[in-house]
């Protein structure tokens, strides 16, 4: 069996691209800050993916029968996943903006997250787990005085159900709510957002692969109604494991349709990871993201790069 | 009970055949894919060395699938009940159905739905349920086996052990009669859900194996250290 780990997407943009903005203006340029959804779907299959540990079988590794381990279970299946994780990172266009030149700086960024697996249950002929997670992310700029102002905080909440079908296929139902802060506490932006999605893994000799297809509908706080934007996206990734190294490639691509603006965009993610693990709860990792955004309208597109790394502890229990 | 008055040859790998029990004189006859056979009289089908069958049972609705292990013998009675001789075999059916089972010095009345396998022992039987559930009932006492669960059963009353847990997802993966033939068993997506659950219900994986039981009617753990290969056996 394979197992997903947090592998982490640097494509985070974030707030104010300078002082010439509000928050609240620089959220409406980049909803994409709201998704962390390449974090947020490996943090689901880190708790739905149990850890296998093989000994050497070979000369017994099989029998009509099989090899019968005796283990020890719990009666629901209850099980948490915390993380933390610390990532320090470079970015071109750390803001997002969407006039050159960019400014470039410095983010150092904490985020700790905890998913609570609230049972395993077996409807004969697939799975259903639902999770619960709580996530906070910290978000510091340095290296440029103008982007101090949008060091900010969000908070993350969130419910999935997730059925998981014997031949690799997974299906989600969803609802999350996420809510920003600036340095000062104050409430910037909030959104809630129910989703479903469609997921498919591969095994692909030792490495494994997975596409994510979801839809989400963004309903947000009425200081921003224009943002409410239903969208579309697809997610692949990639994990080829080697000795203690991960090399795990992903792309995203989105397609957002804005209810209360005359406003359709696409957004591509791409990013590769370089994970190596010391112990199963430490991981340094390097990280490259690059990300574009291209809307109709005149003001919306970006590009941007970041590349950095992380730090990063994680238990299961 | 479950309809045993025909028998239909799914699958086959190696040397498998029939032999008459009424007509002992008459030589084993090799079975051929796609045979039916009915059944009248007592019959036995048998495997050779490194030889698996799979056989259906298709009065029964909806069918039942059969599998035998390597060198193994099961005999099919009229009137339902089943005797295993030697080997190891795998059952498999959706719907609730009564088995009556029995071997050198057990027997067992099982009731349920699932798919489960049963091991000759030197002493006794192995049950292990893969997926569903089964009541196992010897007269004395009656249990229940969830998924996963594997019951050990010997004496004249078949007085059961303890349902152990045994780990699914490496059962699946190394189990000939599992995963050996061509074509998987139908209840396989319900394995798999069944293993995906147990896993992610794990709380702890013990560092032995089940083996056989000695003559002295105890069950054989075996240790296997990881970075050796070797082992060890521990009477329990």
């Amino acid at each position: 069996m394979f197992r997903f780990r947090l592998v982490y997407i640097t494509a985070i943009a974030f707030f104010c691209s300078s002082n010439l903005y509000s928050f609240g203006a620089d959220l409406r340029n980049n909803p994409e800050a709201r998704y962390n959804s390449v974090q947020e779907y490996f943090n689901r299959h880190t708790l739905l993916s149990p850890q296998v540990r093989s000994p050497n079988l070979s000369p017994i590794s099989k029998s009509d029968l099989g090899i019968q381990r005796p283990v020890e279970t719990k009666k629901k299946g209850f099980g948490y996943h915390f993380g933390f994780e610390s990532r320090l990172l470079y970015s071109n266009n750390p803001s997002s903006s969407t006039t050159r030149p960019f400014k470039a700086s410095g983010i150092w960024e904490n985020s700790m997250n905890n998913n609570f697996l609230l049972g395993a249950y077996d409807l004969g002929g697939a799975s259903f787990s639902p999770i619960l997670a709580l996530g906070v992310n910290n978000s510091s700029y340095f290296g440029d005085e103008d982007l101090g102002v949008a060091d900010s905080s969000t908070l993350r909440l969130s419910f999935n159900g997730i059925f998981q079908f014997s031949d690799g296929w997974s299906a989600r139902m969803g609802v999350g709510h996420s809510s920003d802060f600036h340095s000062n506490m104050t409430l910037t932006y909030q959104q809630n957002s129910p989703s479903v999605s469609l997921s498919k893994s591969f095994k692909i000799g030792s490495a494994s692969s997975f596409i994510d297809v979801s839809c989400s509908y963004h309903l947000t706080s009425k200081a921003q109604l224009d943002m409410d934007r239903f969208e579309n996206a697809i997610l692949w990734g990639l994990q080829i494991p080697i000795h203690n190294f991960e090399i795990s490639p992903y792309l995203r691509l989105s397609y957002g349709n804005y209810i209360n603006q005359d406003r359709d965009e696409f957004t591509t993610g791409a990013g590769l990871d370089l994970s190596y693990r010391f112990y199963d709860w430490l991981v340094a990792k390097f990280l490259l993201s690059y990300s574009n955004r291209s809307a109709n309208g005149s003001s919306n597109d970006f590009s941007r790069f970041d590349s950095g790394s992380a730090l990063t502890l994680q238990s299961k229990f | 009970m479950a309809r045993l008055d025909l028998v239909h040859v799914n699958q086959k790998l190696g040397t498998c055949f029939v032999q008459p029990l009424e007509a002992k004189k008459l030589p084993p006859a090799s079975l051929r894919l796609g045979q039916d056979i009915v059944l009248k009289k007592r019959l036995a089908l048998g495997t050779g060395r490194d030889s698996l069958l799979e056989v259906e049972l298709p009065r029964a609705t909806p069918p039942v699938t059969v599998r035998l292990g390597s060198s193994s013998g099961i005999e099919f009675r009229p009137d339902g009940s089943i005797k295993v001789h030697k080997g190891s075999f795998l059952f498999s059916h959706s719907n609730s159905l009564q088995w009556m089972i029995s071997s050198r010095d057990s027997s067992i009345r099982i009731e349920g739905s699932g798919t489960w396998m049963v091991e000759c022992l030197s002493v006794g039987l192995k049950l292990i349920l893969l997926e569903g559930e089964i009541i196992l009932n010897n007269q004395v006492e009656v249990k229940n086996l969830t998924s996963g669960d594997l019951v050990l059963l010997s004496g004249s009353s078949s007085t059961g052990t303890k349902p152990i847990q045994i780990e699914l997802p490496l059962l699946l993966g190394t189990s000939r009669l599992i995963n050996q033939l061509d074509h998987p068993l139908p209840s396989m997506p319900r394995m798999v859900s069944a293993a995906r659950v147990q896993a992610l219900r794990l709380k702890k994986r013990y560092e032995a194996f089940v083996g056989d039981v000695t003559e002295e009617k105890k069950l054989q753990l075996w240790t296997l250290p990881y970075d050796q290969g070797g082992e060890t056996v521990a009477d329990h």
